[in-house]
């Protein structure tokens, strides 16, 4: 009768409920059921054999077990209520958090984490911003280190706190008492021991356990007699690991993020009252949870901060100068440290923060705090009674090449840097053990390997801390002993030391040793993400779908890939 | 409560885009984050206050006056509407 039973609109329908599920299942199912579906390829920025910096096309690397339960952790604690996961190419987010997100950087994440909204930062470039210490410190009391933070306190992931009192061992040293908790987190039978320094307010974090505790103070940081303990649990170790982890698939893209590299000599603002009044104020909200109220070092933040000790303003002493060895550092420099943060320890790169701001803090910091206060009616102000001697030259370094990180290895040997960092730069050699500071706190010789450089990750940077010394620290200079041709290739090859490791774990990368010529090749500048180098190699093409899925269930589909290889490589 | 969360993203959009410090930018939100906690807050008010009207109405109804005789149920009672 009718020879249209359903109509046009019947059709629509089926099909816009068959191509909405098909969606759904291509996009949503899929790649659920078939991870390896997912791109893993991003570009990485990494150190070549030169000691360059460039980008290149690479993937993206599984959590380790460790990391994927802090990844639990972050989710049942709902930390992604209040921060994405996403830098979006909009607003100056390049010039804020780092460079755009990629596809590939989530093909480990399910689920993935974007998040809606920004109440707090945004997360995916954190990794190895921060120290695990300021991460511990952050959970303990993130008011501790920015007061104006409205992040809840996350103390019930710590171990503790217990009140244990300190006691005189029979060496002479300041130990604590036994306790049942004591006992859990420490071994006072052990031989090796650990120093351990309280804040003002007797707060003390224990960083590793096993170990027979010993209180340090040697600026009297705490002389009260009870102390409060808090240590890591297995959670906490991994939220800070899984944190640590987030954006470290894109290499080492903070050497190059051209936001906190800076170069400044001798910029300033005259001292004046309001510079200094405005300095205290910034000071209060960015510097004091670490550095503390005088300047000392000893802010309540500092508990946690057993490895790197915060800076001691008060002792006149900075290790990062332009200024020739033993002079103060000028205004540059101290600016150039707030600007670019001291990598691998809790002081984060202050890029964001406004110049003025970044200026004013420096004055309050010259005129206010580094000053000798043992007479309180003569205070002795380093910077003006020692005023920094002019910054040395330091020119344009010579261009990258093979002989010339060789002649560095050379120098490396007749210099003598593995006494301290070790014949590999692993920071081991045999006078490593037992180095001090000059203010009684250890200070291994750095592990060159990490690609981690306190003041700097470019070949001027190493060259400045070469030619001036670390102020306080056993890193003399070497401008009188070493030419300045050799200490610019040894410069390069202390770059070229950390050569395709991964930022964060400092395992080699693996790279195909043609790909590693091509990188190597100094013509070639890969100077930006979307210039990165691709690799040649056509044997570890990247999976497809259908590839992934024939793989999984045992098919064989090698032939038809070595097919299109061959037909890749007649075309190419 | 729109309005003010709509004035709160754009103003922290321009800030982000100016390059503001985060927390800086944050900071200046608040005052806005003040104003949804008041407006959520009547919001929660006002829909108690329904509920509670709608409780109080059905408590005070009078008992439903249905007589249901044998022979006679809803739906003749229904069929018996115009």
């Amino acid at each position: 009768m009718s020879k249209n039973r359903y109509g046009l609109r019947f059709y629509a329908l089926v099909a816009g409920f068959f191509f909405l599920a098909l969606a759904a299942f291509v996009q949503g199912v899929l790649p659920m059921l078939e991870p390896q579906s997912r791109t893993n390829k991003v570009t990485k920025v990494v150190r070549t054999d030169l000691g360059e910096l460039k980008w290149m096309e690479h993937t993206a690397s599984d959590y380790t077990p460790v990391e994927l339960r802090g990844r639990q952790v972050y989710i049942r604690e709902g930390c992604w209520y209040c921060h994405s996961q996403y830098v979006r190419p909009v607003t100056g987010e390049t010039r804020r958090w780092g460079p755009v997100t990629q596809a590939g950087e989530y093909a480990y994440d399910l689920p993935h984490l974007f998040s809606t909204r920004r109440i707090g930062p945004d997360l995916s470039r954190v990794g190895l911003k921060f120290s695990d210490a300021w991460h511990l410190a952050h959970f303990w009391n993130p008011r501790m280190l920015s007061p104006d933070s409205i992040m809840p306190r996350f103390a019930a992931l710590f171990d503790g706190p217990y009140a244990v009192k300190i006691i005189a061992d029979t060496n002479g040293n300041r130990t604590l008492e036994k306790t049942p908790a004591t006992e859990k987190l420490f071994d006072f039978k052990s031989d090796k021991q650990i120093l351990l320094t309280p804040n003002a307010a007797g707060l003390l974090f224990v960083p590793e356990r096993g170990k027979y505790p010993v209180i340090h103070t040697p600026n009297k940081e705490y002389e009260g007699e009870l102390v409060t303990l808090v240590s890591e649990t297995e959670d906490l170790k991994g939220l800070v690991a899984y944190l640590q982890k987030l954006g470290t698939n894109r290499g080492k893209w903070r050497d190059r993020f051209e936001p906190q590299l800076m170069e400044a000599s001798q910029v300033t603002v005259p001292r004046s009252e309001e510079w200094t009044s405005y300095g205290k104020q910034v000071y209060e909200r960015r510097c004091l949870g670490c550095h503390g109220v005088k300047g000392d070092g000893n802010g309540p933040a500092a508990a946690f901060m057993q490895k790197d000790r915060p800076r001691n303003f008060t002792l006149g002493v900075f290790k990062f100068r332009l200024t020739p060895s033993g002079s103060m550092p000028d205004d540059g420099d101290l600016l150039r440290t707030i600007t670019r943060g001291v990598r691998g320890t809790a002081m984060p790169s202050w890029h964001e923060l406004q110049e003025k701001d970044r200026l004013a803090v420096i004055q309050y910091i010259k005129f206010e705090l580094a000053a000798d206060r043992s007479k309180p009616d003569k205070p002795y102000l380093y910077f003006v009674e020692e005023p920094p001697k002019a910054p040395i030259f330091i020119g344009q370094p010579p261009a990258p090449s093979l002989e010339l990180v060789r002649r560095g290895q050379d120098v490396w040997k007749q210099a003598k840097c593995w006494e301290c960092h070790g014949e590999g730069g692993q920071g081991d050699g045999e006078k490593a053990a037992g180095l001090k500071d000059d203010f009684g706190f250890p200070i291994p010789p750095a592990n060159l390997t990490t690609g981690q450089f306190k003041s700097g990750a470019g070949v001027k940077d190493i060259f400045r801390t070469m030619s001036t010394g670390l102020s306080g620290t056993p890193m003399p200079s070497f401008s009188d002993s070493l030419p300045e041709a050799d200490r610019w290739a040894l410069s390069y090859y202390v770059l070229a030391l950390s050569a395709f490791t991964d930022p964060l774990t400092g395992e080699k990368m693996k790279i195909s040793q043609k790909d590693r010529d091509a990188i190597n090749d100094p013509a070639l500048k890969a100077s930006e993400s979307h210039y990165a180098y691709k690799s040649q190699n056509t044997e570890q093409a990247t999976l497809y779908a259908g590839d992934a899925w024939a793989k999984k269930h045992g098919f064989d589909s090698a032939a038809a890939r070595d097919s299109t290889a061959g037909i890749k490589q007649r075309t190419r | 409560m729109g309005l003010d969360l709509t004035l709160a993203g754009l103003q922290q959009g321009f800030m982000l885009m100016a390059g503001v410090e985060w927390l800086d930018s944050l900071v200046a939100i608040r005052p806005y984050w003040l104003v949804r906690t008041v407006a959520g807050a009547s919001m929660d008010i006002g829909m108690s206050l329904l509920v509670y009207n709608l409780m109080r109405t059905m408590l005070a109804a009078e008992a439903p006056q249905i007589v249901t005789s044998p022979g006679t149920g809803p739906a003749a009672a229904h069929g018996a509407l115009p």
